[in-house]
């Protein structure tokens, strides 16, 4: 088998970038297309990975060496991109949210199946090196029966540059909830195995914007633990003002009888500022989760096994952003 | 002369854990004396006076409050006796400072304000978290518009697992008759207040999932999640009681803003401990460590009575109004409802 042909559909998310260039580190997977409306940011693009652009992503997915297609474009164009590609019996690697309604996740779900082809939503906490260890802690007893869970979730994001169509509305879907708080109740799901039982949630911060930047979600699971994300696209660190290309901060405490337990999950980073510099600038350099989603969706692929979160697995999240969103709307909290 | 010359005369009623943190530091205060001390065990009341060598003791609050030597009374009973030892005090034309939560009614603490309005004496309700070093600088920061406009405000309390107080049969005893959201008043009261001073402003609504002791014959909340919703801001409290044996005593402050962000945490006593932290502030259950035992700044009960004393000598308004405090009990109060309901509650209270 040669180099599994990747497909970049859509380049409106960072995460686009992050994953293309291990797509083209990995001696399994090459990037062969670009597709963005977009013509300067396509072409660059396409350069920079000795790509081809095209500005229709049906062009891209009628080519026979694109084995698989990685889906970074607005929220919005999520589903009918994800279900072309699946028709089209394309693996997909499909950014967080896979669809805005349950309806669409239902199509996709069927679809994958009928098509054959894997279809992998990459929710960063579960991906992440450091808190996919803590779940054997649970498992094994060492933090005692898990009650409580407390995650903070800061993916700082501005209204200003490449990523400013979050905040709108019309192409984003939602505000923090959906784009981040989800990857949180994702990992929530998957840690406690258990069942949601009602979930409040309130959101501020929509008076300049149209999405809300920062919420506080708490789900109470059945016979489990109580689970409150904070979830916000400020709280990037820099001198004046919020800088939207900071890493950002994932840090989840988890409550026992016997232990509580906190991990930092992004503390491998360097902190850096000097004389010259009026903000401090913060490198990661512990493994980024990219590096783990592209791994995990190329070995399913090779090997032919299933992978997780699918599309049952992002339904799942989106059931409890979309509860989540009714919470803050009626102001009370909304039963499962 | 300005007053500060003239030593107040203090009387302590209750001497059961918090008053020694007071008494330790009257000590350090040179413009009052403490006394005498109150309390209705007569062996408490004798082996406080003797260990702090204050002359007189009473075992009958009333008896205390004939006293011409005392000028202010501090309050350090249980919180259901605190109205009625304050309003007795007041009457008897005392000030008061009383430790925190103000009463366990919304009703009770109308009243108490009422009275010391009457009696126009200095009353003041001991939110000692308002003097915590680490609280007070990061109001202070959020003031000075250092990270902007608060969006969320996220306060954590964790400390030990009462298996540790309650595990034996005496200690189940002494405690069986406290109520399921007890430590939601008592000791989160902190919390509420010190979001509601930093904003100015009450929430809206109050909602707290709980969860209850496991020991069916202590069914009191030990975990408790509280969503505080304001006008521009989400507030989030958490109690935590749960783990065994949980080595630290931890309050911790995080605030995301519209431009910045402020974290910050202090352990009871420890943190003011210069270097507390041989393992840092990661709660791994490793037996506490102090670097150094020097204490470099000085305590939130030292300087909250120091407060409380000036504004007595200087005949100046009390720096915490007691309607502060009624109004953080009001939040408490709704916090508790809603874990018992499940269900949202709307403030102000009914």
């Amino acid at each position: 088998m040669g180099r599994i042909g990747i497909g970049l559909i859509g380049l409106a998310s960072r995460s686009q970038y992050e994953y293309a260039d291990w797509f083209s580190e990995n001696p399994y997977s090459k990037v062969v297309a670009v597709s963005d409306e977009n013509k300067q940011t396509g072409m660059e693009a396409a350069q920079r990975y000795s790509a081809e652009w095209h500005s229709d992503f049906n062009t891209l997915l009628s080519r026979e060496d694109v084995d698989a297609v990685c889906i970074c474009s607005e929220n919005v164009y999520h589903a009918k991109q994800v279900l072309t590609s699946i028709r089209a019996k394309k693996h997909v690697l499909c950014d967080n949210p896979l669809a805005l309604t349950l309806k669409d996740c239902d199509k996709i779900i069927g679809e994958t199946k009928n098509n054959g082809v894997k279809l992998f939503v990459p929710f960063r906490p579960r991906l992440n090196a450091a808190l996919s260890q803590l779940k054997s802690l649970v498992e094994d007893d060492t933090i005692g029966d898990l009650r409580a869970v407390y995650f903070l979730a800061l993916f700082p994001r501005s209204t200003q540059g490449s990523e400013s169509w979050l905040f709108d509305h019309s192409k984003s879907g939602g505000g923090c909830i959906l784009n981040v708080g989800s990857h949180a109740i994702d990992y929530a799901l998957w840690l406690t195995k258990k069942k949601p039982e009602r979930i409040y949630a309130v959101a501020k911060g929509k008076t300049n914007e149209k999405t809300e930047n920062g919420s506080v979600i708490t789900i109470r699971f059945e016979k489990g633990p109580i689970v409150t994300i904070v979830a916000s696209w400020l709280g990037g660190r820099t001198k004046g003002s919020v800088d939207a290309t900071a890493i950002g901060e994932m840090v989840v405490d988890l409550i026992g009888y016997k232990r509580i337990i906190t991990m930092d999950a992004y503390h491998q980073k360097l902190d850096v500022y000097g004389v010259d510099q009026d903000k401090e600038e913060q490198i990661y350099w512990g493994m980024p989760d990219s590096t783990l989603a592209v791994t995990t969706f190329l070995n399913s692929i090779v090997r032919d096994e299933e992978i997780h979160p699918d599309g049952q697995d992002a339904k799942v999240s989106l059931e409890l952003v979309l509860a989540a969103y009714k919470s803050v709307e009626v102001g009370s909290p909304v039963k499962m | 002369m300005n007053g500060l010359e003239k030593k107040l005369g203090v009387c302590l009623i209750g001497c059961g854990n918090v008053s020694r943190s007071h008494l330790d530091a009257y000590m350090g205060i040179l413009y009052a004396n403490v006394v005498a001390c109150c309390d209705i065990n007569e062996e408490a009341a004798k082996k406080t006076a003797s260990q702090y060598g204050i002359k007189k003791y009473y075992t009958d609050h009333k008896k205390a409050l004939e006293d011409k030597d005392v000028d202010t009374v501090d309050i350090c009973v249980s919180p259901q006796f605190h109205a009625e030892i304050a309003i007795d005090a007041m009457e008897a034309g005392k000030h008061v400072q009383c430790e925190k939560p103000m009463s366990l009614s919304l009703k009770d603490a109308g009243e108490m304000i009422k009275v010391s309005k009457r009696n126009k004496v200095n009353f003041m309700i001991g939110q000692s978290m308002r003097y915590t070093p680490v609280f007070a600088e990061a109001k202070k920061q959020i003031d000075r518009g250092k990270i902007g406009r608060p969006v969320i405000i996220r306060q954590a309390r964790r400390y030990w697992n009462i298996d540790d107080a309650w595990g034996t049969p005496e200690g189940k005893k002494k405690y069986s008759g406290l109520f399921r959201g007890f430590y939601i008043i008592d000791t989160m009261i902190h919390h509420f207040d010190w979001i509601r001073w930093c904003l100015g402003e009450d929430p809206r609504t109050v909602y707290t999932e709980a969860e209850t002791y496991p020991d069916e014959s202590m069914p009191i909340f030990t975990q408790a999640h509280m969503t505080l919703d304001f006008k521009d801001v989400v507030g989030f409290i958490e109690m935590s009681r749960t783990t065994t044996r949980y080595p630290t005593y931890d309050k911790k402050i995080d605030v995301i803003g519209t431009k910045g962000r402020l974290t910050g945490f202090d352990l009871l006593n420890l943190g003011k401990k210069l270097g507390a932290h041989k393992e840092g502030p990661s709660p791994t259950p490793t037996p506490y460590t102090p670097l150094i035992e020097t204490t470099p700044i000085p305590g939130e009960f030292d300087l909250e009575i120091a407060d409380f004393l000036k504004s007595v000598i200087e005949n100046k308004p009390v720096p915490i109004p007691p309607e502060d405090s009624r109004s953080a009990l009001a939040m408490a109060l709704a916090a508790k409802k809603s874990a018992e309901t499940g269900e949202i509650v709307k403030l102000p209270l009914e």
